[in-house]
């Protein structure tokens, strides 16, 4: 048995967990529309106020939403014995949590990708706006849910976990939620992004490398 | 799985358990300390003591999913190879390891990928219908009844390609079963200790099983 057949099968799982439980997508894009329509009522409706603070608040609207469902990478699998398997497996436990995440990130990203743009014309973004808000978005929630994924790693089943988490990450989101929006201002000051861009994804490249590895040896201490 | 050597596939992986002057702690704690014992094929070894003695500690340190704190659990094949505790045994604990969501069938064959095991759908059935289960395989494991969960999660012990072909670590298999499965487990825990595997048990129940060879250990 190779290791793409047992990460195919890890990945093929949470794929179907995905698609059975509507409500691990759904209740992230929910909490997702109402942050960003409580803001207009806070700051009150002058468009051009709302545009600016839009691509911030779609942003981090984004982002915490992600992170609703960052309990929900080992916890269940804790509670009903699942985990071990994977724990027992004869292979790479950081290839095995690599191929849950990248199915997390497609589902869950794949959502958050669609909503960003629609909100952004909530605020009366322009459309190149919206669409960049989406691809920013697109690399920011693989990012969060990687480096999320060594905090669930490590509060695995922990008491109070899900705001230790969020704890945990949203300071190590930062360089993400700085160049992200960056991205998106520019393109709104109409100039180019590439830089924003380029440092994101390298962003993401550095947490693909590094936090899969990381969080395999967190899941490891967290349930010796 | 079997390592390949030349063209012989073995399946059987292993002849042999050696724990020497193995100790555990938890929580900073010695929960057992110098347990020696060697375990040779087709032996159903008790695992035996009063609650907090360590048995389960035990067997998830010989499961490969937790660490010893000193001395050390070897799996030896015929050819003297050591293997990995994930390549030789079968860890069964208290929880079912089966996702409410997914149906019975999704369930196993998770486990099967997992465990190492090429398993197709057709291996999934037989192992449930070995079980008289077979009729709840496309069910959600959510939906079944508490005695119907046992049995589905017993499936994953027989889904190998051989009898025999790995040890099984038994977390005590026999709570919660009515007395029918409890024989039915009984069975077929004899049965694969005749076709050559270790079985490693930990129990408060006596239910009798058939062994040649039974050996006990008290923590």
């Amino acid at each position: 048995m190779s290791l793409r057949t047992v990460a195919g099968a890890v990945f093929r799982r949470e794929m179907q967990l995905f698609a059975r439980r509507k409500s691990d997508w759904a209740n992230p894009i929910v909490f997702f529309l109402i942050v960003c329509s409580l803001f207009p009522f806070a700051v009150g409706s002058e468009s051009e106020k709302l545009k600016l603070i839009g691509i911030g608040v779609i942003f981090v609207g984004a982002l915490l939403s992600a992170m609703l469902s960052l309990p929900r990478l080992f916890d269940d699998d804790a509670r009903d014995g699942s985990l071990e398997l994977m724990l027992a497996s004869s292979e790479p436990l950081a290839v095995l949590i690599l191929a849950r995440i990248t199915a997390l990130s497609l589902g869950l990203g794949a959502a958050l990708t669609i909503a960003a743009p629609v909100f952004a014309l909530f605020y009366a973004l322009p459309f190149a706006v919206a669409g960049m808000l989406a691809l920013s978005v697109a690399m920011a929630v693989p990012t969060l849910l990687l480096i999320g994924a060594i905090a669930a790693a490590l509060l695995v089943s922990a008491r109070g976990g899900a705001i230790l988490t969020a704890v945990l990450v949203l300071p190590l989101t930062i360089p993400t939620l700085i160049f992200g929006a960056g991205a998106a201002l520019k393109v709104f000051y109409g100039e180019p992004p590439a830089a924003e861009l380029a440092l994101q994804g390298a962003f993401l490249l550095l947490a693909l490398a590094l936090c899969p590895l990381a969080a395999a040896a967190a899941l490891k201490i967290s349930t010796d | 799985m079997g390592r390949i050597q030349g063209a012989r596939r073995i399946v059987s992986l292993c002849a042999n358990l050696r724990l020497e002057a193995l100790a555990a702690e938890r929580g900073g704690k010695a929960v057992f300390a110098d347990v020696n014992v060697d375990v040779a094929a087709g032996t159903l070894l008790r695992v035996i003591g009063p609650n907090g003695a360590g048995k389960t500690t035990l067997l998830r340190i010989l499961a490969g999913l937790g660490a010893a704190s000193a001395g050390s659990a070897r799996w030896c094949g015929a050819d003297a190879v050591e293997y990995r505790a994930s390549e030789a045994a079968i860890f069964a604990g208290h929880a079912s390891a089966m996702n409410d969501a997914l149906t019975v069938a999704e369930n196993l064959s998770y486990a099967a990928a997992l465990a190492g095991f090429d398993s197709s759908s057709s291996d999934v059935r037989r192992a449930m219908s070995q079980l008289g289960v077979e009729k709840l395989i496309n069910r959600r494991f959510g939906s079944l009844s508490q005695g119907q969960r046992k049995r589905a999660s017993l499936a994953r012990l027989l889904l190998r390609t051989q009898p025999g072909e790995r040890a099984w670590l038994l977390d005590e298999p026999f709570v919660a079963l009515d007395t029918d499965t409890q024989a039915q487990l009984a069975s077929l825990i004899s049965q694969e200790l005749a076709a050559g595997a270790i079985v490693v048990l930990t129990s408060h129940q006596s239910v009798t099983i058939n062994a040649l060879k039974i050996q006990e250990l008290t923590l």
